[in-house]
């Protein structure tokens, strides 16, 4: 009854620790993959507006217009991505995009160049879109990030796509202008599209974000996606963003006008306020900040675990080979005996195994819950 | 040769003022608000300071009345104890008015009370107190309040229900149940 296509699709690796910690009653939690801050007062309130004034209804596909013009002026500001308009589409989430984004560019058996260890939803939308994965492992030595010299050994004639995250989920790594200007000289040369996640760019603690798409040449080759959720605590309202130019674009929104039709339109019109919070967003990010330094100082000091500084997003990836346990089986003898979730490295592509992914995202008093928990188990 | 002679330099002391340890006040304020309890070593290590320079830190903040106090904020209710709170609006004499302030740190000394401000409107303060039951606060307000010459009348509302005191939601229906683990 189901497609080959879904059925080769593996069982999500996440689902059998999250039924594992969800049995613990008195759990505390370093598993969770979003803001733990509330959505700004002032969108909340745009929400509660759109309800009370009737705009409950589709807007166009590509989003409200406003809206897209405000993100416009956004990207040329903060991006350095001159997008006009029409190169803007809204999307259901920033997963919405990745998926239409896969789904527009691939033919059966091409195959997508993303790193190893990233966002779980990349190999499995791959291979629903048609293509073929393609790991680029990355290492701590190298802070997690991916490099150019690893793609060229792994191009094939039917390489046609590379897709990253910058800030990275699990690892947090961030790349450099170097680093990028790399993949955009290799994507140039091979011609390859270059889908660009760049969902957790306000959050980088270390160094700058840049939009491959603002260097020369590529932005005629990007997909440039984001989203709402991570910059704005907005993970529940489905809203993101997709940024193309022409046929890129054009493929997309055909099929979004189908699959979507549009983002949801109270979301679209409270996001509108999102964009003048720049000062909570700002005080949010210190906060991170601060909780990224006590966390990874905390690991640090557990025996048989090592956890290097990440520079963007919130999660540390520390490395638990020293206590002689998989990823997984470290991440389920700590639900079971410390009573702390924390999801294994490996469920986010084999270069995972050895590390576990520990986020932020939580209080202080959680954090400090948690690392005197683990000290315990492993002193 | 001609020398020039250079104006002997006065020797600048800088006072070497404790508010000179580089950290950001704001961001340990906002920790602490949260989580009165996390120790000075973490503090450090969330704000890139030593354990000493917080401590100092903390003294200081404490010294210029910037942290007024680390409190424990208790459900007495959940605690099994039987409190009720009430809001009290008071108003004053405006031949007394000069008197705002002593009548304000009178009533502020009294132990049932936990917070007293001065507000615009029809009253003048604004009481609210923790007392047993509606005796004891009917007692408040007849034996504390109403003999003061300058209060000329009160208005008391008794709380029903609360659904956050001190920054914390105490109802759990508003808490958003996020999932444990997610990608």
């Amino acid at each position: 009854m189901i497609s080959k296509r879904v059925g080769d699709v593996p069982p999500s690796g996440i689902r059998r620790f999250f039924d594992l910690a969800s049995k613990e009653p008195d759990i505390v939690t370093l598993g969770v993959g979003e803001p733990d801050f509330d959505t700004p007062y002032a969108v909340r309130d745009a929400g509660l507006q759109a309800i009370e004034l009737n705009r409950t209804h589709y807007t166009g596909n590509a989003g409200l217009p406003e809206l897209r013009g405000r993100i416009s002026e956004k990207l040329k500001r903060e991006n350095r991505i001159d997008a006009p308009v029409e190169d803007v589409m809204i999307t259901s989430g920033s997963s919405e995009g990745l998926d239409i984004a896969l789904r527009a560019v691939l033919d059966e058996g091409d195959e997508v160049m993303m790193p190893d260890p990233a966002y779980v939803a990349y190999e499995p939308l791959t291979q629903l879109a048609g293509g073929k994965p393609v790991m680029v492992p990355t290492s701590e030595k190298n802070q997690f990030r991916v490099r150019v010299s690893d793609m060229k050994d792994r191009l094939t004639e039917r390489t046609k796509a590379i897709l990253f995250c910058s800030p990275n989920n699990p690892t947090g790594a961030v790349l450099t202008r170097e680093d990028l200007e790399d993949i955009a000289d290799f994507a140039v040369k091979n011609d390859l599209v270059v889908i660009s996640d760049e969902i957790y760019e306000k959050l980088i603690y270390e160094g700058e974000h840049v939009s491959i798409a603002s260097l020369p040449g590529m932005a005629e080759r990007t997909i440039t996606l984001n989203g709402f959720s991570k910059a704005y605590a907005a993970t529940g309202w489905r809203v993101g963003y997709a940024v193309a130019s022409g046929k890129l674009m054009e493929a997309m929104y055909k099929i979004h006008q189908y699959c979507m039709l549009c983002a949801p339109s109270i979301s679209q019109y409270a996001m509108l306020k999102a964009l003048d919070e720049k000062d909570g967003v700002r005080q949010m990010v210190k906060v991170y900040d601060a909780r990224r330094k006590l966390l990874v100082k905390g690991l640090n000091e557990i025996p048989g675990i090592t956890c290097h500084m990440p520079k963007g997003a919130f999660y540390a990836f520390p490395n638990i080979t020293g206590t002689k346990l998989s990823s997984e089986d470290f991440a389920e003898k700590l639900i079971k005996e410390a009573k702390v979730a924390v999801v294994p490295g490996s469920l986010f592509g084999p270069s995972g195994e050895g590390y576990v992914r520990c986020s932020y995202s939580v209080s202080t008093g959680e954090i400090t819950a948690a690392l005197a928990r683990m000290g315990r188990i492993f002193s | 040769m001609h020398k020039h002679q250079l104006p002997e330099q006065e020797e600048i002391v800088f006072y070497q003022n404790t508010s000179n340890i580089a950290m950001d006040e704001k961001l340990l304020l906002e920790i602490l608000q949260k989580d009165a309890r996390i120790t000075d070593g973490n503090l450090a290590k969330m704000l890139g300071a030593s354990e000493s320079e917080i401590r100092q830190k903390i003294e200081e903040l404490k010294s210029k009345g910037v942290i007024k106090a680390f409190r424990t904020y208790v459900d007495w209710e959940k605690a099994g104890e039987e409190f009720i709170t009430a809001y009290i609006d008071v108003k004053v004499t405006p031949e007394a008015r000069t008197g705002f302030s002593e009548l304000g740190e009178i009533i502020a000394a009294n132990d049932k009370v936990d917070e007293v401000v001065v507000a615009s409107g029809e009253y003048d303060l604004m009481v609210k107190i923790k007392a047993k039951d509606i005796k004891d606060v009917s007692n408040f307000v007849t034996e504390v309040l109403a003999p003061k010459k300058e209060v000329t009348g009160t208005y008391t509302h008794f709380v029903l229900k609360k659904f956050k005191e001190n920054r914390v939601v105490l109802s759990d229906g508003a808490k958003d149940k996020k999932l444990v683990i997610s990608a």
